[in-house]
């Protein structure tokens, strides 16, 4: 019938407006005053917000700058993703601290050698594009550290090294946390997370220098390395550390939680948690053992500008004064020289966090970081399966013996790291 | 959750069914023979209860706990401290009011025009007999092959030019048409016989009108189904929503809870009792349409 048709071909077109009309709607947000220096609005994209800290500083440079910060929190695990699809709509936010550039938008960059250079940003984790320009500044520091069950030690009579004293030894760590297993019946001795973060700064601590690349263009690890290797062998053992942690991807910080685990080989980002989840036991940041080298692996995210206004953001945000209290209210480590903030809460285990990437020989714990932000830097895409792990896993399950894990990691991070040119 | 509960529920209706029918046969049998028939079946359905209950419990319960004790030895099923910091913090954290919200929009929109869309073609596909009917449905079918990863950066594209990106509608519009749905109807009008839509004929009905008031009616198991199922895929979904969006604001409850999930570390203590919110509103859709769901008709679009 006519008039029914007619009723639904209106319904259809009613229908068809409505949703063009949501449509417009919303294009409004990104691209309409992109190209001028002093935007009213700009976005600020981040995952992984401690204790809300960079909500926290959004909120304080509207108020200083009257700049209203419109805030993209995106999952941690499809950041980059979601970032490189926001280029493609070219809709890319005008600040934010990515784990790593990608070649998709590393064009789009603005140049903060200004800033680096005003708010004195530690030199060690800056880098330049082939251009000159510094296109990315540590937004803030992670070290690996060590911590442990203080309740356990104090039990068993065993005693840990004070921030000041010697550092121990792997030999007189391991032997420690043997004693504590054997007077307080405690199930493992220590767990480490399955990381090749954490792995290379074990291998720095034996004296290695990592992956160096060779004179022939090659990369490969030195004989210290093997020897980290195998001491890491000889204690996976299900008894000093369980072996489903490599094997399997076994959680460790729950083990430790658990409280039935003397030493955690972590790093600084799980004081936060600790702090509300632990109440069972005591705990305590140590300084990590050294046979004999003191050493640490630090990792960063990177602060970025894609607009001339995201640029001013990150001059506000690098301010001592500012930068200070992002630090102290996230529980963030300053990337800036000559900041000390003074945190609320395990204050001593932080400032150990300090002292740690501070003595460590600079050669070694931003060699990591450094190397793969110049890779990302030149378009290289890295593979998230990192080959240390992957041949360490196989090491340890007994798949290959070291010679060949050593050489295979070599050989991949030879392919990996050269595959730009 | 809601799945689970389907196939725990439909064997159990229909066993009890099945044993109110023997029951009345042998109202005389003795209780042995009652037991000897009734048993297995009951021990065997109150396990698999069990096995597909626990892990639900398991993560209510967890969301009462504090965050101290989600990983204390010896793990216990119950809380020792009954809490509820988790809900207090994660509904302090999370806007839920405005992630229920966006998601709810594009929940109900999207099933609303999936219903009208999949009844409409799946008809016209069972009753309307040409060959370019016949190819167009070949090519809908198709598209079951491809899974939506492999299509979502063209799709995406599309969806940018088109200027939705970063609206619901960039959302909603591509997730109208799913070839389940228009398979499911389709099916289902092709067991209605033809005759119906004859004699709807010579008593003076048009096309549109036989479709409107003979056979949209009699589809309605087929449409609560496909309202179920469509409304639970846009409230599970993630990557998509993901992509699209780029403003805090519009973000659906997914993409707004994995938020929690860091790089290094998960927030459980908020996670858990996140999840358990989100939860709610599929299972108070699930409640009221249990009887669609579970019943015997369910399947009446897969007869052919």
């Amino acid at each position: 019938m006519p008039g029914v048709m007619k009723k639904a071909v209106t319904a259809g077109i009613a229908l068809a407006a409505v949703l063009s009309m949501s449509a417009c709607g919303g294009s409004g947000n990104g691209d309409s005053n992109k190209s001028s220096d002093d935007k009213k609005e700009i976005t600020l994209t981040f995952s992984d917000d401690q204790n809300n800290a960079y909500k926290t500083m959004a909120e304080k440079y509207t108020k200083d700058k009257g700049v209203k910060v419109n805030i993209m929190e995106v999952p941690y695990s499809d950041l980059s993703t979601k970032i490189a699809n926001a280029a493609k709509a070219n809709d890319l936010p005008d600040v934010a601290r990515v784990p790593q550039v990608n070649p998709v938008w590393t064009d789009q960059l603005e140049d903060l050698s200004d800033i680096a250079q005003k708010h004195d940003a530690m030199k060690d984790f800056l880098v330049k594009d082939s251009d000159g320009k510094m296109t990315t500044i540590a937004s803030d520091l992670t070290s690996v550290g060590l911590m442990i069950n203080t309740t356990l030690f104090d039990k068993a009579g065993v005693s840990y090294p004070k921030p000041a004293d010697k550092p121990w030894t792997w030999d007189e760590f391991i032997e420690a946390i043997t004693k504590v297993q054997d007077a307080t019946g405690a199930k493992y001795g220590m767990v480490m997370d399955a990381s090749t973060h954490r792995e290379r700064s074990f291998m720095y601590q034996f004296g290695s220098k990592g992956v160096q690349q060779q004179k022939d263009k090659t990369w490969k690890l030195d004989s210290q390395a093997k020897t980290a290797l195998e001491f890491l062998k000889k204690i996976d053992n299900d008894k000093t550390m369980p072996k489903s942690i490599w094997a399997s991807n076994e959680d460790p910080s729950a083990l430790f939680k658990s409280g039935q685990v003397a030493a955690y080989y972590s790093g600084n980002w799980q004081i936060a948690d600790f702090i509300n989840s632990i109440s069972a036991f005591q705990w305590k940041t140590v300084p990590m053992p050294a046979q004999p080298t003191v050493a640490t692996n630090v990792g960063t995210n990177y602060m970025v500008a894609l607009s001339p206004a995201g640029k001013k953001f990150l001059d506000w945000y690098y301010s001592k004064d500012n930068y200070t209290q992002f630090c102290e209210k996230g529980s963030y480590l300053p990337a800036l020289n000559g900041i000390t903030p003074h945190y609320a809460q395990r204050n001593e285990d932080m400032q150990l966090y300090q002292d740690i990437i501070k003595n460590a020989p600079a050669e070694t714990r931003s060699h990591q970081v450094v190397t793969q932000l110049q890779l990302a830097i030149k378009g290289a895409v890295l593979p998230k399966d990192d080959p240390m792990k992957q041949e360490t896993v196989k090491y340890l399950s007994g798949e290959e013996d070291a010679d060949a894990a050593l050489k295979n990691m070599g050989d991949l991070f030879t392919k990996y790291y050269n595959s730009e040119q | 959750m809601s799945q689970a509960s389907i196939s725990v529920q439909t064997p159990n209706q229909q066993a009890n069914s099945a044993s109110r029918k023997v029951s009345s046969k042998q109202t005389s049998g003795s209780f042995w023979s009652k037991f000897r028939d009734k048993a297995p079946s009951t021990i065997m359905l109150w396990f698999l209860v069990i096995c597909f209950a626990f892990p639900v419990f398991w993560l209510i319960l967890s969301s009462f706990k504090g965050a101290d004790e989600l990983f204390a030895v010896p793990f216990s099923f119950f809380p020792k401290r009954w809490t509820t910091s988790g809900y207090a913090q994660a509904w302090s954290q999370i806007d839920f009011a405005r992630y229920f919200g966006n998601t709810a929009v594009v929940a109900i929109i999207t099933t609303i025009l999936t219903l009208i869309v999949s009844s409409m073609t799946g008809y016209a596909l069972a009753k309307y007999d040409y060959w370019w009917t016949r190819l167009f449905f070949l090519g809908i079918l198709l598209t079951t092959m491809l899974p939506t990863e492999v299509i979502m950066s063209p799709s995406f594209l599309v969806v940018r030019d088109l200027g939705l990106y970063n609206t619901l509608a960039g959302i909603i519009v591509p997730s109208i048409i799913t070839a389940t749905g228009i398979f499911m109807f389709r099916q289902f009008f092709i067991t209605v016989p033809d005759e119906m839509m004859q004699a709807a004929r010579v008593d003076g009905c048009s096309e549109l009108q036989i479709f409107l008031r003979v056979m949209l009616p009699i589809s309605k198991p087929c449409m609560v189904t496909l309202a179920i199922f469509s409304f639970q895929w846009r409230w599970n979904d993630y990557i998509w929503p993901l992509l699209i969006l780029n403003d805090s604001k519009r973000f659906t409850l997914q993409v707004a809870l994995r938020t929690l999930v860091g790089a290094e570390k998960i927030n459980w203590a908020v996670l858990l009792p996140a999840s358990v919110i989100s939860m709610i509103p599929l299972v108070v859709i699930f409640m009221f349409c249990q009887k669609y769901i579970v019943g015997s008709d369910v399947d009446a679009g897969f007869k052919g």
